[in-house]
């Protein structure tokens, strides 16, 4: 595949610039990448979304999969390029498949797919997270404990959503929220499994 | 104008160290990529 490291470049840019140390320049290309890289997939992600007339559905399985992968991380594609490409694939799918499905979801249906949900991720993230990359190695033990904690955390949160969402509300209105949490919530579940990482590695030989 | 460059350069610099200072503590700041940490922010 062909690659354009424009983190690279443009942190060698700045290097000569500022006269900067071999290690300023490293900390600029990470920054870079960071925000390159997931600035671009962010925006994909929405235009994908948009295009499926589902962007807001979309956005929602994002932002739940991101928030929840900072705390428990999860699989790696090698290169940004295959990161983005799954991640429009994956996000918007599920966000579509959420806008069809939710008419068809009664209220007994919806707590069984919420109850199943959170045990099944719930037990995941309390057995497997949190997951470290090789790219990012986890400091301290503490610090491991920490993220598993929040990992935790972060599920128990995202089901008292739904839980009020399903109480509090009528169910045509918010079916499509739920589904679309749990779809954010199952998708980064699964990456921090093996099979997720094997998924992952498949996408990876393919391209 | 040279003067400015620099301050607009060095600006975006601190931008950038502290958005990598930030980024230490999650365990992944990616959907799922997640690039090479420096060493000089690894403890």
């Amino acid at each position: 595949m062909y690659k354009v490291d424009l983190p690279r470049s443009a942190a060698g840019f700045l290097k000569d610039r500022l006269d900067l140390s071999k290690e300023e320049e490293e900390v600029a290309a990470y920054s870079l990448e960071m925000i390159i890289y997931g600035g671009a997939g962010f925006l994909l992600v929405c235009v994908a979304g948009w295009l499926l007339k589902c962007l807001a559905v979309t956005l929602i399985v994002l932002i739940v999969g991101m928030l929840l992968r900072s705390f428990s991380g999860g699989a790696h594609s090698s290169s940004p390029y295959i990161c983005i490409l799954v991640s429009i694939m994956v996000v918007s799918i599920f966000g579509k498949l959420a806008v069809i499905a939710a008419p068809y979801f009664s209220y007994p249906a919806l707590v069984l797919v919420v109850t199943c949900g959170f045990i099944v991720s719930l037990a995941a993230v309390w057995r497997l997270a949190p997951v470290e990359s090789p790219k990012k190695p986890i400091s301290s033990e503490k610090h491991r404990r920490h993220l598993r904690l929040l990992s935790m955390f972060f599920v128990f949160l995202a089901v008292a959503v739904q839980a009020s969402l399903l109480l509090l509300n009528p169910l045509t209105q918010v079916a499509v929220i739920i589904l679309a949490i749990e779809a954010g919530l199952l998708w980064q579940t699964f990456s921090i499994t093996q099979a997720g990482h094997r998924f992952i590695a498949t996408v990876d030989s393919i391209f | 104008m040279k003067k400015l460059s620099y301050f607009i350069f060095s600006s975006l610099f601190s931008v950038l160290v502290l958005l990598a200072a930030f980024s230490v503590r999650p365990a992944c700041n990616f959907i799922s990529y997640q690039p090479e940490l420096p060493k000089s922010l690894r403890k």
